[in-house]
């Protein structure tokens, strides 16, 4: 609350003509930016389908960069360093955890927060410690992340099998077609062994024997 | 959600690993192209976002698939497993990406065994505790991300010190 009003403090003295800035000023214009970046995914709460509203992170990148001459010009000095191209792309840093906001003697698990930020490597290993380069385009209640089950759901099967037709070429996709039903059916009689099999021989079955299978 | 949030940023509209981000860098419009290289987070976070069972499961570490529970009287069965109070990082064995998304397929197809009936809740509730990994839509399960050549899920999830068991 402190830094709130801090902040408010600072806003006011900034702009001395105009002396409404307070929470609801500050709230709405913040709303009014939320709805400007939005995006929005489809997903299960509680089973009911609904949707996860959040701000875009490209276009909430876009807007930090062009609101902050800081931001700009650390962005500047990465880019002149090392350009970010196809060929070389830069870094991703995502960051994810939960914090309970208020009172830290008596915290109120129903507020807990989980955010994401992200940054970029290239930034620098000094630019990383600054909150000024780390985005962050979600907030959401931890309460709200346990409703959700996302909207789709596709069979670890069909996982399998289109993560090697995705790598496969037109070739070849027919041969793989052909063998899909027989892979299938040797995989589930496999499933129907593990389940029989003590838990040390599962970890070494998936871990060992079958992720080598997968490499070949 | 992190799924989601993940392939929105890397594959979406002006996907980072795609199209590319258009930015004003310098006084010039370019486009920022990025890879996903790190995941920083703590081991609830990586329990939820993948889909892990935990550091409180079978299987306590997300890096290293040959690392038992405490006590869990597993590991002396077999050389090469070990608990996750053995401080000789030698003797520890990461997961590949190949084998994680394969255990991850094994899971849901088990799942889908499960939910035809055709398997027992219980050997279904085993499988699952001895793989480490629970039935889910999280970014194991996302094609897009696996896609991603370094979306290798052990090597790019990071604990803070506090976190991480070695």
């Amino acid at each position: 609350m402190t830094g709130l009003a801090s902040l408010m403090a600072t806003l006011r003295g900034a702009d001395p003509s105009c002396n409404q800035w307070d929470r609801h000023v500050l709230g709405e214009a913040n709303q009014e930016m939320f709805h400007r970046i939005k995006c929005e995914d489809a997903v299960l709460l509680s089973g009911v389908p609904g949707s996860w509203l959040y701000v875009d992170p490209g276009k909430l990148l876009t807007i930090l960069l062009c609101e902050s001459a800081t931001l700009q010009g650390l962005y500047d000095e990465a880019w002149a360093r090392s350009p970010a191209t196809p060929q070389a792309p830069w870094s991703l840093v995502v960051a994810y955890d939960e914090f309970v906001p208020g009172n830290k003697l008596s915290t109120d698990q129903t507020r807990k927060t989980m955010f994401v930020s992200f940054t970029f490597l290239e930034l620098g290993a000094a630019a990383l410690s600054r909150g000024t380069v780390w985005t962050t385009p979600v907030s959401v209640r931890s309460n709200t992340i346990a409703k959700v089950l996302l909207q789709f759901k596709c069979s670890g099967l069909w996982a399998l099998h289109w993560n090697v037709f995705s790598c496969t070429g037109i070739s070849e996709f027919v041969a793989f077609v052909s063998h899909s039903a027989n892979y299938a059916l040797q995989q589930l009689s496999r499933l129907i062994i593990w389940a029989t099999a003590s838990p040390l021989e599962f970890a070494e079955l998936v871990a060992g024997t079958l992720g080598s299978l997968v490499q070949g | 959600m992190l799924r989601l949030f993940l392939e929105r940023v890397l594959f979406g509209q002006s996907g980072l690993s795609t199209v590319g981000l258009p930015i004003k860098v310098g006084g010039q419009d370019r486009l920022l192209f990025a890879k996903l290289t790190n995941l920083l987070t703590d081991g609830d976070g990586h329990r939820m976002g993948w889909d892990w069972k935990g550091a409180g499961s079978l299987k306590p570490c997300w890096k290293h698939f040959n690392v038992f529970k405490k006590d869990s009287g597993l590991a002396h069965r077999k050389p090469g497993y070990v608990e996750i109070d053995c401080t000789d990082p030698a003797l520890l064995r990461s997961w590949s990406a190949s084998q994680v998304y394969f255990a991850a397929d094994a899971v849901a197809a088990a799942a889908g065994q499960f939910a035809a009936g055709t398997m027992q809740k219980g050997d279904f509730e085993d499988f699952e505790k001895s793989v480490g990994i629970n039935n889910g839509n999280g970014m194991l399960m996302s094609n897009l991300l696996r896609c991603c050549a370094t979306a290798r899920p052990c090597a790019i999830s990071l604990y803070d010190l506090v976190a991480f068991p070695l």
